[in-house]
């Protein structure tokens, strides 16, 4: 196991003529007992949740079903409520008097058909054509 | 892929036969031995600790600083390559695959033996004088306490580069970290190395 002192790539080779010591004498009984009584001992069968962890297909197939989970939960959530679209106020259910009056609170305001709009003045009478009143009989004030 | 080492003024090619980690052991001899586990052969468990353990053992005290817990590595890559002999047959490189293993589970070592660490009196013998050569003893005591000087991630760039002749690339792979990062490591620990054994800091 030593280099040979004439390598070329070690000019000067500091470790040349020496070597690294070998295993002890007795090592070599302890380890050959220890792993003859390895050999014969029945090899134990990993338990299903570390067969699991250490199993690569089977880590794929737990990513794989992760992220079919996930892709499911996307697909299906989105569509229910439509983009751009605030959801309704929940309105009260009828039949309960004070429920109606929040009803009418949260109902959208309509427009009187019969208002005037904005540009006529106090005084003039509205654009939109209406009925003419019926002429009231004078009174005699005599 | 091609590694340039500019310190070294040499580019080493990736992945040739010839500059695999097993160089004194045969290829063929852990494959084998593998496959016999596999099949639930217990006599294969010798002939793997014989090709492998001194190996294991190495990087393991490099790794940990300690001979008790790089014997503890060597026992725990064995029952992990007892647990895993149903998987050894797709090990494509035996050897650096048991490399990187010891590598791992000195790490693990290392840091569960950190709440008992204690100071050696005479320091980790990182190193011994090969047999051939008489004059290394003091050597091999100067640098192995040098060598504790350095951090585990330099000593064991340095492990794999010297004593395995791995490829950085290899020892990236080894230690789970990119080519130029353990090419790095082993510059820095070998360029301290020498400037410790210069007596420079």
């Amino acid at each position: 196991m030593t280099r040979k002192p004439d390598n070329p790539a070690t000019p000067a080779d500091p470790l040349a003529g020496l070597a690294p010591p070998g295993a002890p004498p007795g090592l070599k009984a302890r380890v050959l007992v220890a792993a003859r009584a390895a050999l014969r001992a029945e090899p134990e069968r990993p338990d299903r949740w570390s067969l699991l962890w250490s199993s690569r297909p089977l880590r794929l197939a737990w990513a794989a079903s992760f992220l079919l989970l996930l892709a499911g939960h996307a697909v299906l959530v989105r569509p229910s409520r439509p983009q751009g679209q605030a959801a309704a106020p929940a309105l009260p259910r009828p039949g309960n008097e004070a429920d109606d009056e929040l009803a009418a609170v949260g109902r959208l305001p309509r427009l009187d058909p019969d208002a005037r709009p904005l540009s006529a003045g106090p005084g003039e009478p509205s654009t939109r054509s209406l009925p003419p009143l019926p002429e009231q009989p004078k009174e005699n004030r005599t | 892929m091609t590694v340039p080492n500019e310190e070294l003024g040499v580019a080493r090619t990736e992945e040739s036969p010839e500059s695999a980690a097993s160089v004194t052991v045969p290829r063929e001899t852990v494959e084998k031995a593998f496959a016999a586990l596999t099949a639930g052969d217990p006599d294969a468990l010798e002939t793997l600790y014989d090709a492998a353990a001194d190996r294991i053992y190495g990087l393991a005290l490099w790794r940990t600083g300690s001979a008790e817990d790089a014997s503890d590595v060597v026992q725990e890559v064995f029952l992990r390559i007892v647990e895993a002999r149903s998987r050894l047959g797709r090990v494509k490189e035996p050897f650096p695959w048991l490399l990187g293993l010891a590598h791992h589970v000195a790490i693990d070592v290392a840091r569960r033996s950190k709440r008992r660490t204690t100071v050696p009196l005479d320091g980790v013998p990182f190193l011994v004088a090969a047999e051939h050569d008489l004059a290394s003893p003091i050597d091999a005591a100067r640098v192995s306490r040098l060598l504790d000087r350095l951090p585990a991630a330099q000593r064991d760039a340095i492990y794999l580069k010297h004593f395995e002749e791995c490829t950085f690339a290899r020892i990236g792979r080894i230690t789970g970290v990119p080519a130029f990062t353990a090419a790095s490591r082993y510059r820095l620990g070998i360029g301290k190395l020498r400037r410790l054994l210069e007596g420079r800091r």
